[in-house]
């Protein structure tokens, strides 16, 4: 009799617990993916995935490496210019030392962005990695031209990459692909 | 004594069933999704290749990352008057889906018109099935198609390829399957050899190739799972190569090459518009209007990851006093998003014009970091004055000299595109200046 109460009391219990889980569900503090997710983790099957990565082959320039094959490219000195589509990119390096390399990038970030507005270009800047180091981007609009700048202090020298384009995307498609030896 | 234990058996025997519904109804609310059919030709020859493309595009929309580390597969099936005349798998898993990533799954399923199917309006048929643990999914799509007499004795043609990426979105970390489908729109049996290719940033990788036998009408697939390693991509494609194939005694080599390129999302990157509007004179020496801050993606939201979380700050020129909080927290941006600020300014004072929006927003999983600043500049005072019928103020306006960098004046001078290239240099001469 004693053992009938306990699994009846256990099966009350278990039957509550589902219920509850269920009513957590409806209201949104469990997911209804994670139902789904153990639902299909229980019924799948294991698959190999393969790893896929960057194949290129790079060409190298001044610390950097940028795909070589699919657009042009040209160095002449301590600049080089890749043209892909309607996107012309231009990296310059320049030698510099710098004590507080935060405080000078921010402050020439400022300086160009503000120029830009008071002028009347549409602009706007955001700082983001490159080369695992800290870089600024700014971007001026007007009427004819769209140019872009993203620059970094790295190994004694500041980076810049200059883009003229009419997409920014196709800019984009060329600066995401650059990456440090 | 016996009524009550049977009310008890049924009461729980209720609460269970619900409860394992509620678990499972709506699985599919965290998707916004949208099914759509395509039949190749409504017309088409007895004897001839016929073939359905079934796209679901959608977005996962729950708060949280979704992990599948396995892999489920559907059956399609393609029945003509009720005879089955193809089947394809589909598979779904392994992947990670980030909150509000848009999806994108097509796939297609090829089947020949038999050669004796006789001429007029019959029914093709397309059933997706997906059955486990007694959970049975079944969906029928219907087509009317007319088929005619066969127009000219048959051809050898050569295999048809139908590509599929599950998902077509890839981004660093996650997870697609590719499914390359070889069918062969002959009676005949065909042999043919195949190769399968990477290509990123324009650079092709053998992965296999396969020598497969195919009888006539059917389809073959390879099926691979790729984990994206890099973020620095311009590209992602899977190219086939169709190296060779032999029908009827006949080889034919260098046949042609197809490819599946992903959609590659890469980071947001957002920059805030600002405009004043709904000008209101106050008759107090002040006006006040409405401030509208509008962020759009540069990047595209279809190519994209969402925001998952963004603190703002609007930072007004001193005399233009905000009559909403200055600091503001968004979650989960995943479009467009505006907001209407009130602000209040003098009508007797010359206004300094430049104000900025400025902020952080975390992206990706894991987590990374953007910091933004978008600078504007608000309405001169002499332009609110004479909106309202004033005159414009008397006095000479005080100007912050602005530094003019040679750069900008290039910029702003410039008649449009002659040679980029030339622009590039000239550039350049200005950067030394800048970063002296």
């Amino acid at each position: 009799m004693r053992k009938r109460k306990i699994l009846t009391i256990i099966a009350v219990l278990m039957v509550l617990a589902v219920f509850t889980l269920g009513i957590l569900t409806l209201v949104g503090v469990i997911s209804k993916m994670a139902w789904a997710s153990l639902l299909l983790g229980l019924i799948g099957k294991d698959v190999e995935v393969e790893e896929v990565a960057n194949q290129a082959e790079y060409y190298e320039f001044q610390g950097l490496n940028i795909p070589e094959g699919q657009w042009q490219i040209t160095e002449s000195g301590d600049e080089l210019i890749v043209e892909n589509k309607s996107a012309t990119i231009g990296i310059k390096t320049i030698e510099k030392d710098l004590q507080d390399v935060d405080e000078y990038l921010s402050s020439k970030a400022l300086e160009i962005s503000f120029d830009f507005s008071s002028n009347g270009m549409d602009t706007y800047s955001e700082k983001y990695m490159m080369c695992e180091v800290e870089a600024y981007i700014i971007v001026g609009e007007s009427e004819n031209i769209n140019y872009m700048i993203v620059f970094w202090y790295m190994g004694g020298k500041i980076y810049t990459l200059n883009a003229l384009y009419d997409l920014r995307a196709e800019a984009d498609e060329v600066i995401y692909a650059i990456s440090c030896v | 004594m016996y009524n009550k234990k049977r009310l008890l058996f049924t009461l729980f025997t209720s609460l269970l069933i619900l409860s394992t519904t509620l678990s499972l109804i709506g699985a599919e609310e965290d998707f916004d999704y949208d099914i759509n059919y395509i039949i190749s030709d409504d017309a088409i020859e007895a004897g001839k290749e016929v073939n359905v493309t079934i796209t679901l595009t959608g977005r996962y929309i729950a708060e949280e990352p979704y992990v599948l580390n396995k892999q489920v597969e559907a059956k399609m099936e393609l029945f003509l008057d009720g005879e089955k005349i193809s089947e394809a798998t589909v598979p779904a898993g392994p992947m990670e889906l980030v909150p509000y990533q848009d999806l994108t799954i097509s796939e297609t399923v090829p089947g020949l018109i038999p050669s004796t199917t006789l001429p007029g309006t019959h029914e093709l048929v397309l059933r997706s099935s997906f059955e486990a643990l007694g959970y049975d999914f079944s969906e029928e799509k219907a087509f009317p198609i007319e088929v005619l007499s066969p127009q000219s004795s048959p051809v050898s043609k050569p295999p048809s390829l139908y590509f599929s990426l599950s998902p077509l979105q890839m981004y660093k970390g996650s997870t697609s399957t590719l499914t390359v489908r070889i069918f062969n729109p002959n009676e005949a049996a065909m042999d043919l050899a195949i190769s399968l290719y990477t290509e990123t940033n324009g650079f092709e990788n053998l992965l296999d190739t396969y020598i497969l036998m195919l009888e006539g009408g059917c389809s073959e697939e390879i099926r691979r799972t790729f984990k994206l390693l890099d973020g620095d991509l311009c590209n992602l494609c899977f190219l086939a190569k169709l190296e060779w194939y032999e029908l009827n005694g006949e080889r034919y080599e260098n046949v042609f090459e197809m490819g599946q390129c992903a959609n590659l999302l890469k980071r947001p990157s957002l920059r805030a518009i600002v405009f004043n509007d709904n000008y209101v004179d106050l008759n107090d020496g002040t006006f006040q209007s409405d401030l509208h801050v509008v962020f759009i993606n540069e990047t595209g939201w279809r190519n994209s990851l969402i925001v998952d979380n963004m603190v703002y700050s609007i930072i007004l020129p001193n005399e233009i006093e905000m009559m909403d909080g200055p600091r503001y927290e968004l979650w989960n941006v995943r479009k467009d998003t505006e907001a209407i600020l009130k602000i209040r300014g003098p009508l007797d004072t010359y206004l300094d014009q430049s104000g900025r929006v400025e902020g952080t927003y975390l992206f990706g999983d894991p987590k990374e970091t953007v910091e933004f600043v978008s600078p504007f500049l608000m309405p001169s005072t002499d332009e609110v004055r004479i909106m309202f019928g004033y005159g414009p103020l008397s006095g000479e306006r005080q100007d912050d000299e602005g530094s003019k960098l040679g750069i900008t004046a290039f910029l702003i001078s410039h008649k449009g595109y002659t040679d980029k290239r030339d622009d590039i240099n000239e550039i350049f001469s200005y950067l030394d200046m800048i970063f002296q």
